[in-house]
């Protein structure tokens, strides 16, 4: 599945492949809305219009992509090592829990050190939630397939349990938490919140860190062949831990984000399954944080335009996620297999 | 007979290129009923491609296949099943976790929905004797000798009733007693109508076993010889497009200091009695040559050495120090090398370039100008770019054929080993384990790689080779042990001899590695 995946990289075609990828699915929604009685062409415009027909409207974009960036980040480590960790939505939970509890328990302190320790304790509790799938797979051999979807239920249990009992609002009114006592820093009087600059900055940092470091080059190394690179010298127990508690910071991160700069409260079901989407995300963006940076910004795009949708083309918001589904199987469909002969000539 | 028969399958100007290199170059060739076809050529001579036509693997950009004197198209592995085409790759195409009886059962369906597991270890070891094949049943595939494994490919394609079979290579890892079984087998069965295309590059097995001879040369038909007309050294000049050096010398040894001692090692193997080695002390200086067939402890021995399986008591020195708990990075940081068995298994990562495989060890210090320019500032950075230019002296001096770049599993098979022992031997190893180091690499590609290990001799380094190649081990080794069962026999100088090699590991091991 890793080479799948890079399929998607490999430069010959990559414009033709990509546009079909596009246009089968744009076409497939098409027909499917006209079947079921709506004008797919007023779908498109309110959903194009709920995505970008204003400032406020790109802002929503914008603001979806950034828990998307961080999980599909998060993913996009683990697969490129060949770890399945679908674990990302837990992770971000985790840390949307963590950054709720600092930030509305640790109000006593300066809010120069809170902010920070807040985003870091979002940090840790994802890398936590992640660390636990490593070390299970590491030194117990469980499948982190397994391991991380059972910790997602495990978060979305905590949270459900957390905003009704010790994080519930001071009032006890509604099964939600306090107003965190730090936001994240806002860009003018918007919405955009400085989260996204430090989602960008990861982005960068980890495009660097797999393609242009040693560490990278040992975790693509064994993503692609694991006997040889344990036999070339790679500890596979710390290479395995290490990648699941730096993805699972990566997406808990975006999960304290989330919390301190746009819920700016722990509400249950806060998020709509961005930790899902991020494997879309994740393999649509060819396993590259450049890619997923793009591919995080357009499933940002459906999801801040499905609102719209519903509204004014009737169409129910569910629709956008058949739309990545879609888009996801056809980018897989229109990437060939690869040569059934992998070996060389001779 | 005046008259030529109309061949079983012909191949009429059949051409294939993957990009810019030329695999096959208009290539005509018969195959005949009642004959063992033997294809004869360097590793990327286009031996295997051209079989992969036949077998459907591999579409030809140019050119016709006949089979029976019929044009045919051959689009798929299934059409050549059809066609009676059967193909044994040398890289063995079975489900490694299901026992052989299952395997078989795979290909050739006995045709009941319900069976029992009883009725097919009968059948497969009823049609097995037909064959003269001998296979354990019950066991995982993946634990069997590669012998044995071998032998369930052949009885899978025979099974199919092919009335064409192709053997890539197939005595690579089979002793000499090992080969002469396998030639009787398809000896008797070429009698009945049938043919045999049989791949190698050993030029006295064809040259025993062919009733034809075609040698191929950079993709394309250099010479066709009946054994009866031709010899080795004719055939090697054929092949390789000159004379064949003198075989390598063998200096004197000069023992330096102990660099790997074992005492009273014991491992456990996944089957069969455990590895067991009373004591081994190889000196620097020393090539210390293990014989056996691979399934004895071959594996078990070679991972005990680079730290890959633990062992359970003992003693391991290297250099004087105890290595026994130290893990493979560990022991590759005190000097280790390791040349395995299966190279696209544990030697290579196929889907990286040529470079990062060179560099799969690591980088010796960091090295800053490895660097990408912009984060030259950073340690432990890496530029993929500055990877390929320092790759491209490595690749002069071992003679690699290949872009720095390009995808490893781009290079002939000869050439991947090569990249293997380049990275090992690059990194001066004191220590060095080979297991079947020229493994289905050509004449010269073997002769090279003979070469480097003799030369790291000199220069110091204690070489533990494991091997099925009994002439190998003759003419590099030092001393010599067997590996029987998992049990460790030295021996004696004076037995340093083909025959008494030979029985001490056939007789009882003719069955395979099951002890």
């Amino acid at each position: 599945m890793v080479e799948t995946a890079l399929r998607l990289t490999l430069p010959q075609h990559r414009a033709r492949r990509l546009a079909l990828a596009v246009l089968i699915p744009v076409g497939l929604m098409a027909l499917f809305l006209e079947l079921s009685g709506y004008s797919s062409l007023t779908t498109a415009r309110a959903l194009f219009e709920g995505a970008f027909g204003s400032g406020y409207a790109f802002e929503g974009t914008l603001l979806r992509a950034c828990p998307l960036l961080l999980c599909g980040l998060a993913v996009t480590l683990c697969f490129r090592a060949g770890l399945w960790n679908i674990g990302a939505e837990g992770q971000l939970l985790a840390g949307a829990l963590a950054a709720a509890a600092v930030g509305t328990r640790l109000t006593s302190w300066p809010v120069g050190l809170l902010l920070p320790t807040a985003l870091l304790a979002a940090s840790c509790a994802g890398a936590l939630v992640g660390g636990i799938a490593g070390g299970l797979r590491a030194f117990r051999g469980v499948p982190e397939v397994v391991s991380t979807l059972m910790l997602n239920f495990v978060l979305l249990q905590a949270i459900g349990w957390s905003v009704q009992g010790p994080l519930q609002e001071e009032s006890g009114a509604y099964p939600q938490g306090d107003l965190v006592a730090v936001p994240l820093p806002r860009f003018g009087d918007g919405r955009l919140h400085g989260g996204l600059v430090m989602a960008l900055v990861i982005t960068l940092a980890l495009e660097v860190l797999l393609f242009a470091t040693r560490i990278g080059f040992r975790w693509r190394a064994f993503g692609l062949n694991p006997e040889a690179t344990r036999a070339a010298g790679v500890r596979p127990r710390r290479l395995i831990v290490g990648l699941l508690l730096g993805a699972g910071a990566v997406a808990g991160l975006g999960g304290g984000i989330e919390i301190l700069g746009v819920t700016l409260r722990l509400l249950d079901g806060f998020s709509p399954g961005y930790g899902y989407s991020a494997i879309a995300v994740a393999l649509l963006g060819g396993l590259r944080p450049s890619g997923v940076l793009v591919a995080a910004f357009l499933f940002g795009a459906l999801e801040a335009g499905a609102g719209r949708m519903q509204r004014f083309a009737g169409v129910p918001a569910a629709m956008t996620y058949l739309a990545e589904a879609m888009i996801l199987l056809s980018v897989l469909w229109v990437t060939r297999p690869p040569s059934r002969r992998s070996g060389g000539v001779g | 007979m005046n008259r030529a028969p109309t061949p079983l399958l012909r191949f009429e100007n059949v051409s294939r290129r993957f990009g810019p290199v030329t695999a096959l170059d208009r290539v005509t060739l018969d195959v005949r009923a009642g004959e063992i076809h033997a294809l004869l050529g360097e590793n990327g001579a286009g031996k295997s491609t051209l079989m992969h036509v036949a077998a459907g693997l591999e579409q030809p950009d140019a050119g016709e296949l006949w089979i029976d004197g019929q044009p045919r198209e051959i689009d798929s592995p299934r059409a050549a099943a059809t066609l009676g085409i059967g193909l044994v790759s040398q890289h063995f195409a079975l489900a490694p976790a299901l026992s052989a009886e299952e395997n078989y059962e795979l290909v050739c369906r006995a045709g009941r929905r319900l069976y029992r597991r009883r009725d097919l270890e009968h059948r497969l070891e009823r049609d097995g004797r037909v064959h003269g094949l001998r296979i354990p049943s019950r066991r995982p595939v993946g634990e069997l000798a590669v012998g044995d494994q071998q032998r369930l490919e052949i009885l899978k394609a025979l099974g199919t009733e092919s009335r064409i079979l192709i053997l890539d290579e197939p005595t690579a890892a089979l002793t000499a007693h090992e080969f002469e079984e396998l030639a009787s087998v398809l000896r008797r069965w070429r009698k009945t109508g049938r043919a045999v295309v049989f791949i190698s590059h050993k030029l006295e097995e064809v040259l025993a076993l062919a009733d034809r001879i075609t040698v191929l040369r950079r993709g394309a038909v250099v010479g066709e010889r009946i054994p009866g007309d031709t010899d080795a050294t004719e055939l090697a000049r054929l092949m390789i497009g000159e004379t064949l050096p003198p075989p390598l010398e063998r200096t004197q040894s000069k023992p330096g200091p102990v660099r790997l001692r074992i005492e009273n090692l014991r491992a456990e193997r996944d089957v069969g009695p455990p590895l067991e080695i009373p004591s081994l002390t190889i000196r620097g200086g020393e090539i210390f040559g293990v014989a056996g067939i691979d399934g004895n402890g071959q594996q078990e021995l070679f991972q005990v050495i680079t730290g890959e399986r633990q062992s359970e008591a003992g003693l391991l020195e290297m250099d004087g120090e105890d290595r026994l708990q130290a893990d493979v990075s560990q022991r590759a940081a005190r000097g280790l090398g390791a040349i395995p068995a299966d190279r696209h298994r544990h030697g290579l990562i196929l889907a990286m370039s040529v470079a990062e495989n060179l560099w799969l060890r690591g980088i010796p210090g960091d090295r800053r100008d490895l660097r990408p320019r912009w984060l030259r500032w950073l340690p432990g950075t890496l530029s993929r770019r500055r990877l390929v230019e320092a790759a491209a002296p490595v690749l002069a001096e071992f003679g690699i054929r290949g872009e720095a770049a390009a995808p490893v599993s781009e290079l002939s098979g000869g050439n991947q080993q090569k990249v293997v022992l380049a990275r090992e031997l690059s990194r001066e190893p004191g220590v060095l384990v080979a297991h079947n180091p020229t493994r289905g690499v050509d004449v010269l590609g073997a002769r090279f790689i003979h070469e480097k290990l003799l030369d790291h001799r000199a220069r110091g380094s204690a070489i533990v080779l494991i091997s099925t190649d009994l002439d190998e081990l003759l003419r590099l080794s030092d001393r010599l042990a067997v590996l029987v069962a998992g049990r460790w026999r030295e021996l004696p100088p004076e037995d340093r001899d083909r025959d008494v090699l030979g029985r001490a590991l056939g007789g009882r091991l003719s069955g395979g590695g099951d002890g």
